[in-house]
């Protein structure tokens, strides 16, 4: 099942390359046509940068903000540099009668990016709040101070309609609600951005990290994540995302994503839901909501 | 800074991490180091003596066995021992009860003469079977100054969460030390709640806490309902209800208190409810301190002992008297339980903390460890009634509180002997009371556990007297009961006369002569008494001692017992010679097996099962095997259980259904076919067709089918409380051609739940009890259905007109047109017969009542109720088919109706609900509030003035019953008996 949801992935990834390469080189080729181009300015300026053409800079852009892991850990990050400062919560739930277990688990995350360049920027993830509620023959909940996940967003390449950057972003053993143990993390990935008009922007994302425990029992364990996605945006304050994401963290997956996204003057929101259909994971649905002010 | 050090900064944090990972120690068995040891337990807990005495070893002779009739240690068993303690733990394989594998400790006794009282002590994390260790290894522990043993396992069922535990024991503790390690290498978050699971099992030690409003009391609760009664305590402590000497008691070496929940069923102990998400983990130290005692003091003030060194709690020792004027003895749980509570008499009972339990020395004299500084209120119960209570002022220092008198009661001197020959008769004394206000002054309890008797002579599950009940030796007994007015029952089974006496109990000695005569032509010529289903000590729920079980047998005239205690064989025989009985009574080694880890899935519903209880007999009584050389009964279905039995018969074989629509206790199923939810309107199919009556037929290893059983009950327990669903499967059963042998067995559990052969099966077979008995002879009989069962009817039936004998049982008859049945009931006079029923196919198809009563119930005239034949052709007119016939007799039953019941709670053609509103009709409007169906009530107990009063008395308001197995009737001449199909052969 993995090697069947990587091999989806990998062919979904390449022909978003390609796709953006095509689309890159007609846009090139468009913008040769005498009748529209604009007279050269007197003065010679840098061209835009692609991640600068967006439909309004307060709509949140890139794969939905929803993942498998704590913390945004594994979690497919967007290619162009932000700054911005949010407050967002996840929520998860497994019902699997047969087996007598139930979890909700839900997360309250402050969380913002700050935008050094064009192409660089670093962001964090604090779970301020992780609360688990796990259900079987006996209840229980526990809530307190969750992860947090600090990170780096390089561009590596861009086009007029594609950018790719290179995500770092490492896990902090800040939960407290692990007894006798704290969880550390390391991952790395891929993202990618192609901007093929104002109101359509597909984007992928690949990653691949690595979680161990701060204890006897350091129980290392991969976590792999290829999406493909693309976010149409009708209006300025308006853009459905759909994703379809698959790869292991702590259990195989492969899931459609929606989210729906919303412009306040520079407030960003972000509505979504994730629902694994294939693999071992158990979730019944996984939610998320964002709410980030961009600067 | 560029991007080149922000990348370096992040790989820095990571490599830090890394680091810091490696430099975890790697102390425990976390790490899952194939070397690795649990850290020692309760390291700052030290106890100082002159014995260097130490042990651990592997059990290789039987007679290594600790004393005490729940001890389970077997050859392969573990054993740890110093001059205080010995503690045994499962060997790998040794299932027990709730432990899948081997690995709980199943004996924990002190030496100095100390029995082992203790099911089960076993390692979970919840209340489900996967939450239960499953260990794979263990390894001796020998270090200066300790021995120890390390196990190793899972979770059951869960590989990825490993659980470790240490048992250790040093040279001067009176307990054993525990650790235990579970981690959750599993990727999702856990509920571990990490505790010892006890397995009491009722009848059993009663769990002790000191919560407001607890000590021996606990709020009832479900497996749905086990988190409203989590709680809080600073320890866990138990001690027996049968005079024998085992007190244990649970404190936590690492916190204040211990949480979990307790039931005369289970108890944890342990760590609180904790939500565990990946990768982290959990221990919990305890120490399980024993003592040679029958109260919680014995061992609890070692247990406190711990907590003054673990947690610096100061306590002081209150001493004190009681007297009772006259008293023949003191020092014992019916006479005298003092109880020390934290609080004062201002406080309710409910805001009070009960603290310890004591039960003085023969002298009076009591001491109590209690917390220094603070108030108490001690109570003095006395035959299950609290008799004084008084404030003790906190104290800074050791005190005495001075002398707490109690009432006096009288002593009774009770004879009991047969007529004509005089000869002294091993009996069963009732005691009822005479009047209401005896009632009310007399009923007692034990802190609410065990029930309510009137009056309370002594814990019920315990030796006699026991609840009202006193057994009788030799013809002789003396007792003390409380004064009051009551009526006396001399009782010697239903081939005897019933004798009453009446008196005013007063503190005074009194002497009580009875004499019983025999009825001995009650009892058909050629047949032996036999009680094939009762428990004693050795049951997981039952603490009766040997010697009072073997004395009730004999005080029921019962000629043949078989001992099937809950999975594990026990032998009478030692006691039964002691007793001087061999001659008169035989007993047979078998085994109830018991299913506790559910499992069995069935089509259309979501929860696992368990098989429920099955009795096979004769077995050989190994104590050197695990079990004692019984079958191990979990995680297979009932063929293949058969399966694993028939080798182990020690002749042939019989294996017999028990109760076989009984509801599941805490989850656990009593009877195979209510389990399966086997829909009685339908007809079995040929093979398993993946319906749930499919599960019913089928083999799950080729060998036995599950409805492979030679013989199942029909009549269980002294209260007949299950009859009408279990006859009615019985009819279903032989309506498909299944001919199981109805039985009628007592289920007895003491002196108390149910009385020793009533019911019991009267077999012709053509052997009697003593030395020449031969099980063979009887085995063949029972499975060839020559059994009628009861509780006080006798009928006699034959068909006449017939080629052959004529008598019921599984050989065909082959009917002709003048053939009829001829009939006679017998019964002792204090025994109330109100008709007889005839019943074909399933359907009774003639009833004559208005049967004689006889005008003295304690006389020995008026024997016979009826006597007469019936044609065949008048009962079997509504019958196309071959047709099978059973002949009842006794009290008229209560009408019942199918509301449901079965899956989805759809009729499954099983009377489960009775006119309880008393409006005539059987609706939804008489099933109980919060139930689906049911209940299913026995009549009314009747007045004193009622004919059935005197026989209520004997049976705890049973009502008489009797039945014949069936006759088969071969209409069609083919030489079979053919199933005449669920509608009984009708349109």
């Amino acid at each position: 099942m993995t090697r069947t949801v990587g091999s989806a992935v990998l062919a979904l990834w390449c022909l978003s390359s390609v796709s953006a390469q095509a689309q890159d080189a007609a846009g090139a080729a468009d913008g040769a046509q005498p009748s529209v181009a604009a007279p050269p300015p007197a003065v010679e300026t840098a061209p835009p940068f692609v991640c600068d053409d967006w439909r309004a800079p307060g709509l949140l852009e890139g794969p939905a903000a929803i993942g498998y892991t704590t913390t945004d850990f594994g979690t497919a990050r967007r290619a162009c540099p932000r700054t911005e400062l949010g407050l967002g919560a996840n929520m998860g739930l497994v019902i699997d009668r047969p087996n007598f277990y139930g979890n909700i688990g839900a997360q309250g995350l402050v969380y913002g990016s700050y935008a050094l360049s064009q192409r660089t920027e670093i962001f964090g993830t604090l779970a301020f709040i992780d609360y688990q509620q796990v259900i079987g023959a006996l209840t229980q909940s526990s809530l307190a101070l969750g992860d947090m996940t600090v990170g780096l967003n390089q561009g590596v390449y861009a086009t007029k309609r594609l950018v790719g950057s290179v995500v770092g972003r490492v896990l902090l053993p800040t939960a407290s609600n692990v007894p006798n143990s704290r969880t550390l993390g390391a991952e790395v990935g891929h993202a990618v951005s192609l901007r093929a008009s104002s109101w359509l922007e597909a984007h992928a994302y690949a990653g691949a990290g690595l979680t161990l425990g701060l204890s006897p029992a350091p129980l290392p364990r991969p976590s792999l994540l290829g999406l493909i996605g693309v976010q149409v945006s009708p209006l300025s304050w308006l853009s459905l995302v759909l994703d379809v994401s698959g790869g292991m963290a702590n259990r195989s997956f492969l899931a459609p994503t929606v989210a729906l996204r919303f412009r306040v003057y520079s407030l960003g929101i972000e509505l979504g839901a994730t629902l694994p259909l294939l693999g071992t994971d158990r979730h019944f649905v996984i939610g998320g909501a964002r709410f980030a002010y961009r600067f | 800074m560029t991007t080149n050090r922000l990348f370096v900064a992040l790989g820095a944090v990571s490599l830090v991490a890394l680091l810091l990972v490696s430099a975890c120690t790697k102390s425990g068995c976390i790490s899952g180091a194939a070397d690795c040891r649990t850290e020692a337990p309760c390291q700052k807990v030290a106890f100082a003596c002159s014995e260097t005495a130490l042990s651990v070893r592997q059990l290789d002779d039987q007679r290594q066995r600790v004393p005490g009739t729940n001890a389970l240690g077997a050859v392969g068993d573990y054993e740890l021992s110093n001059a205080y303690t010995r503690a045994v733990v499962a060997g790998l394989g040794h299932a027990h009860y709730l432990d899948p594998n081997g690995g709980g400790l199943t004996d924990l006794v002190a030496v100095d003469g100390g029995v082992d009282s203790l099911n089960q002590m076993l390692q979970i994390v919840g209340v489900l079977p996967s939450e239960a260790a499953h260990y794979t290894s263990i390894e001796p522990i020998e270090e200066p100054g300790l021995v120890g043993l390390q196990l190793k396992g899972t979770l059951d069922g869960r590989p990825d969460q490993p659980i470790y535990t240490r048992y250790e024991l040093r040279p001067c503790d009176q307990g054993i030390r525990v650790r235990t390690e579970v981690l959750n290498g599993s990727p999702d978050p856990q509920l571990y709640t990490l505790a010892d699971g006890f397995y009491w099992s009722k009848r059993e030690p009663i769990p002790f806490t000191a919560e407001p409003g607890a000590g021996f009391r606990h709020p009832s609760f479900g497996l749905t309902t086990i988190d409203t009664v989590f709680a809080k305590f600073p320890f866990l402590a138990a001690s027996t209800h049968n005079e024998e000497a085992s007190s244990f008691s649970q404190v936590s070496c690492t916190d204040e208190y211990l949480q979990g929940f307790n039931s005369d069923t289970v108890s944890a102990g342990g760590l609180g409810r904790t939500v565990v998400p990946p990768r982290g983990w959990l221990f919990f130290e305890r120490f399980i301190a024993v003592g040679a005692g029958r109260d919680i003091e014995s061992a609890n003030r070692i247990a406190l002992s711990v907590r003054e060194q673990v947690l610096g709690e100061k306590h002081v020792t209150l001493t004190g008297t009681v007297e009772r004027a006259g008293a023949l003895r003191l020092h014992g749980e019916r006479e005298t339980n003092v109880v020390l509570s934290l609080g004062s008499l201002s406080d309710p009972p409910e805001k009070r903390t009960p603290w310890s339990h004591v039960i003085p020395a023969a002298d009076g004299r009591f001491s109590a460890l209690v917390p220094v500084g603070k108030a108490l209120v001690v109570e003095v119960h006395s035959f299950g009634v609290k008799q004084v209570e008084k404030d003790v002022a906190a104290a800074s220092a050791d005190a005495d509180i001075g002398t707490l008198t109690l009432p006096s009661t009288g002593k009774v001197t009770i004879s009991v002997k047969a007529q004509g020959s005089n000869a002294p008769l091993d009996a069963e004394i009732f005691v009822v009371p005479a009047d209401e206000a005896t009632k009310a002054a007399t009923a007692g309890t034990f802190f609410g556990q065990f029930g309510t008797c009137a009056p309370w002579l002594g814990s019920p599950p315990g030796g006699s007297p026991a609840c009202n009940r006193i057994l009788v030796r030799s013809g002789t007994a003396t007792v003390e009961v409380p004064v009051g007015r009551f009526h006396f029952y001399a009782f010697h089974g239903p081939f005897w006369s019933l004798s009453r006496q009446t008196v005013q109990v007063d503190p005074s000695m009194q002497a009580l002569d009875f004499t019983l005569r025999s009825l001995n032509q009650l009892k058909p010529p050629g047949t032996l008494s036999a009680d094939l289903h009762v428990h004693g000590a050795a049951s997981f729920d039952s603490s009766i001692p040997d010697f009072d079980r073997v004395l009730s047998f004999a005080a029921s005239d019962i000629d043949v017992i078989v001992s099937t205690d809950h999975d594990v064989v026990h032998d009478y025989a030692e006691i039964v010679r002691q007793l001087g009985l061999q001659a008169q009574l035989s007993t047979v080694t078998g085994v109830e097996t018991t299913g506790h880890i559910p499992w069995l899935k069935v089509p259309g519903y979501i929860y696992p099962l368990v098989i429920g209880h099955y009795n096979f007999w004769p077995l050989k009584y190994d104590p050197a095997l695990p079990l004692n050389g019984a079958p191990y009964d979990e995680l297979v279905e009932p063929g293949e259980l058969f399966d694993r039995a028939k080798p182990l018969f020690t002749a042939s074989g019989v294996i017999e259904l028990n109760h076989p629509w009984s509801p599941a206790e805490f989850g656990r199923d009593l009877g195979f076919p209510r389990a399966i939810f086997l829909d009685c309107t339908k007809d079995l199919p040929g093979s398993d067709d993946g319906s749930n009556n499919g599960v019913f037929v089928r083999s799950p290893k080729g060998g036995f089918h599950n409805h492979g059983h030679d013989a199942q009950e029909v009549i269980n327990g002294s209260q007949a409380d299950g009859l009408l669903p279990y006859r009615a499967f019985w009819f279903y059963m032989l309506n498909q051609g299944l001919l199981k042998t109805g039985t009628a067995n007592s289920d007895s559990h003491s002196l108390v739940d149910s009385t020793i052969g009533m019911p019991r099966n009267v077999v012709w077979a053509n052997t009697q009890a003593g030395p020449t008995f031969d099980v063979e002879v009887l085995n063949a009989a029972i499975k060839a259905g020559r059994v009628l069962g009861t509780n006080g009817p006798i009928i006699t039936a034959t068909i006449e007109g017939v080629p052959g004998s004529g008598n019921f049982g599984f050989s065909p008859l082959t009917p002709g047109p003048g053939s009829r049945v001829r009939v006679t009931v017998t019964a002792a006079p204090w025994v109330p017969v109100d008709e007889v029923r005839f019943v074909v196919n399933g359907q009774v198809v003639k009833t004559v009542g208005n049967l004689p009563v006889p005008a003295d119930p304690f006389g020995e005239d008026g024997l016979q109720r009826y006597s007469g034949t019936v044609e065949l052709s008048e009962l079997l007119q509504s019958v196309t088919t071959d047709a099978w016939l059973v002949v009842e007799a006794g009290r008229t039953l209560l009408s019942a109706s199918d509301l449901g019941g079965g899956l989805n709670n759809v009729k499954d053609g099983i009377p489960d609900t009775t006119d309880n509103n008393g409006d005539g009709v059987i609706d939804s409007a008489d099933i109980a509030k919060g139930q689906s169906v049911g209940p299913l009530n026995n009549p009314p107990a009747p007045g004193p003035n009622d004919a059935a009063f005197h026989y209520a008395q004997i049976t705890d308001n049973g009502y008489p019953y009797a039945y014949t197995n069936p006759f088969l009737f071969d209409r069609n001449g083919n030489g079979t008996f053919d199933a005449p199909g669920v509608k009984g052969g009708r349109p």
